[in-house]
């Protein structure tokens, strides 16, 4: 099942030239672990795009690489259609792992530094405390911050050179559901601004609630990228079978173009239309059939099976 | 890289790097202001042998211990300030050189050990000045071996900044400068292996017939040092 969806769904090559971040066949080695194994990436202007997988599947070190914190070791990162450069990181913003800032200096000194080093104007520090709703702690000491408050600094500080992409790193960790909600709102809020945006995650239904458009990884390896929609129509249906032999069923079925597979309750087969033909056959071959069930596979059903460990 | 020179600055408002770059100095300039106190007969010495006892006791303790671990120790509070809260990550992907981030880490610690190096000859004129009136004070050398010693230390400068930027924990670079300050004290006994020990350079800086040999040999090891190390920051996976 995981091997049909697999090959269905994953893109063939992507266009890099035309993508705001276009990545091919990429792979990261850490001696022995080998993290990333072949990732494809295509984000285009003015998506928000979620880049979805469990723990430890790949999606940091994925970032990092495009962020330029790490090297790949093999394959192709073009951001805005060309090589990864400083250039290139400029017109990015990105808030990677953990919220950052210098606990001892205040908000605004925290983005002092970041504006002095990408160079913009001072106006926009005041502007960017205004946006993420820290004006009136501006004054104060990070250390004292909550998680939520570095968390929206540290976004603050993304977006202080009004950056054409955004890359968010599981940006709700550790938030609680008012900051979860307000991080959403903002994010959804970006692409209006001509931000495009790439959010990592580990829940589909954060994900759900934002991204138009999905890269599903786990183990290091693409499983899935396209629309929101797309992932949804592959929402199957599907139906199965309590039979007495489940070799045998799957085996006449099979001779009869009808294909089936094996499932804890008996045999599942996706061609609906076929059911009273299935049900007919596998009778008239002596195998006994003492339940069909309509089986709808939900969005987070798609997920965890896309995700299983090959 | 004026830019990423000034963003370094701003970031040691209320640090204890800033605080102990100015506090050491003072600290043992106020120990021997004590121990001046503490013992009559140094009363009863001409002014020209109070600012001997003084000095030459001041400048051999701050070349051999206290310059060495105190800028060990400022180097790791300086690098420590973006091995926490995940910021190494937020610079470097901000798509400013890493050559020059690295460069203006080292200025900034160059900046501290000399803001060290004023206060101590700053301190060293007021202390030797309360004990002998500021009589006979011996102006040149007050003014030249202090930064005699900071242009010996610039080899072990760039040394503590590597390490201080490789290895988060900061017993590695305070193991390293305690290593360093103990055997320099050794080394510095041998008119022969003095020279390949970097830690020796401060204390042979000061006035004497090696005092440009150790100076340049530091000067040297520094450039070396800096370039290799800033290199390796160029291309090092930042985990």
């Amino acid at each position: 099942m995981q091997a049909i969806l697999t090959s269905q769904m994953i893109q063939t090559e992507p266009r890099l030239s035309h993508n705001i971040i276009g990545v091919r066949h990429l792979e990261k080695r850490f001696g022995q672990v080998h993290a990333v194994k072949d990732i494809n990436l295509s984000i285009e202007r003015g998506q928000i795009y979620g880049f979805l997988g469990p723990n430890g599947a790949g999606k940091t070190t994925t970032i990092r690489m495009i962020l330029g914190l790490i090297r790949p070791t093999k394959g192709e990162i073009r951001i805005f259609g060309e090589a990864l450069s400083g250039k290139s990181l400029r017109r990015i913003g990105s808030l990677v792992e953990s919220p950052s800032a210098y606990g001892h200096l205040t908000g605004r000194e925290n983005l002092e530094v970041i504006r002095t080093l990408r160079q913009t104007p001072k106006s926009r520090v005041a502007e960017v405390l205004e946006l993420v709703g820290l004006t009136d702690a501006a004054n104060r000491v990070v250390r004292n911050y909550s998680l939520g408050m570095k968390g929206r600094l540290s976004l603050a500080a993304a977006l202080l050179h009004e950056p054409e992409l955004l890359i968010l790193d599981e940006p709700t960790n550790g938030l609680d559901p008012q900051g979860i909600r307000e991080i959403r709102d903002l994010i959804r809020g970006l692409p209006a601004l001509g931000i495009t945006v790439l959010v990592s995650s580990h829940l589909l239904s954060e994900v759900e609630q934002i991204a138009t458009h999905l890269g599903i990884v786990s183990a290091g390896k693409m499983r899935f990228e396209g629309s929101l929609e797309g992932l949804r129509s592959k929402h199957q249906a599907s139906l199965l079978i309590q039979v007495s032999d489940v070799a045998q069923a799957i085996a006449i079925l099979g001779f009869n173009q009808i294909e089936a597979q094996a499932h804890p309750m008996g045999i599942q087969i996706f061609a609906m239309q076929q059911a009273a033909r299935a049900n007919r056959l596998l009778i008239e071959a002596g195998i006994e059939v003492s339940q069909l069930t309509t089986h709808n596979q939900s969005l987070e059903d798609l997920f965890l099976e896309m995700t299983k460990e090959a | 890289m004026l830019q990423v020179l000034s963003a370094e600055i701003q970031k040691y408002r209320r640090t204890s790097a800033l605080f102990l770059a100015t506090g050491i100095p003072l600290a043992i300039n106020g120990l021997f202001l004590l121990a001046y106190f503490l013992n009559e007969n140094l009363s009863k010495v001409t002014p020209e042998k109070r600012w001997d006892f003084f000095l030459g006791g001041l400048y051999s303790s701050w070349a051999q211990l206290f310059l060495p671990l105190g800028l060990g120790i400022i180097a790791a509070l300086a690098l420590g300030l973006e091995h926490q809260e995940n910021q190494w990550k937020q610079i470097l992907s901000l798509g400013v050189s890493r050559v020059q981030i690295y460069f203006a880490k080292w200025l900034a610690v160059m900046g501290l050990v000399l803001l060290g190096t004023i206060t101590l000859m700053l301190g060293s004129l007021l202390v030797g000045g309360i004990t002998t009136g500021f009589v006979a004070t011996p102006w040149e050398k007050l003014l030249t071996a202090p930064l005699l010693m900071f242009l010996g230390s610039m080899g072990i400068i760039s040394i503590q900044v590597f390490l201080a930027t490789r290895f988060r924990a900061f017993a590695i670079s305070m193991g390293v400068a305690l290593f360093g300050a103990i055997a320099g004290g050794l080394i510095s006994n041998s008119a022969k292996y003095w020279l390949y020990f970097p830690w020796t350079y401060p204390a042979f800086g000061l006035p004497s017939p090696n005092s440009n040999t150790a100076i340049w040999l530091s000067a040297g090891f520094a450039v070396v040092f800096l370039v290799v190390a800033a290199k390796d920051f160029q291309q090092r996976d930042m985990i």
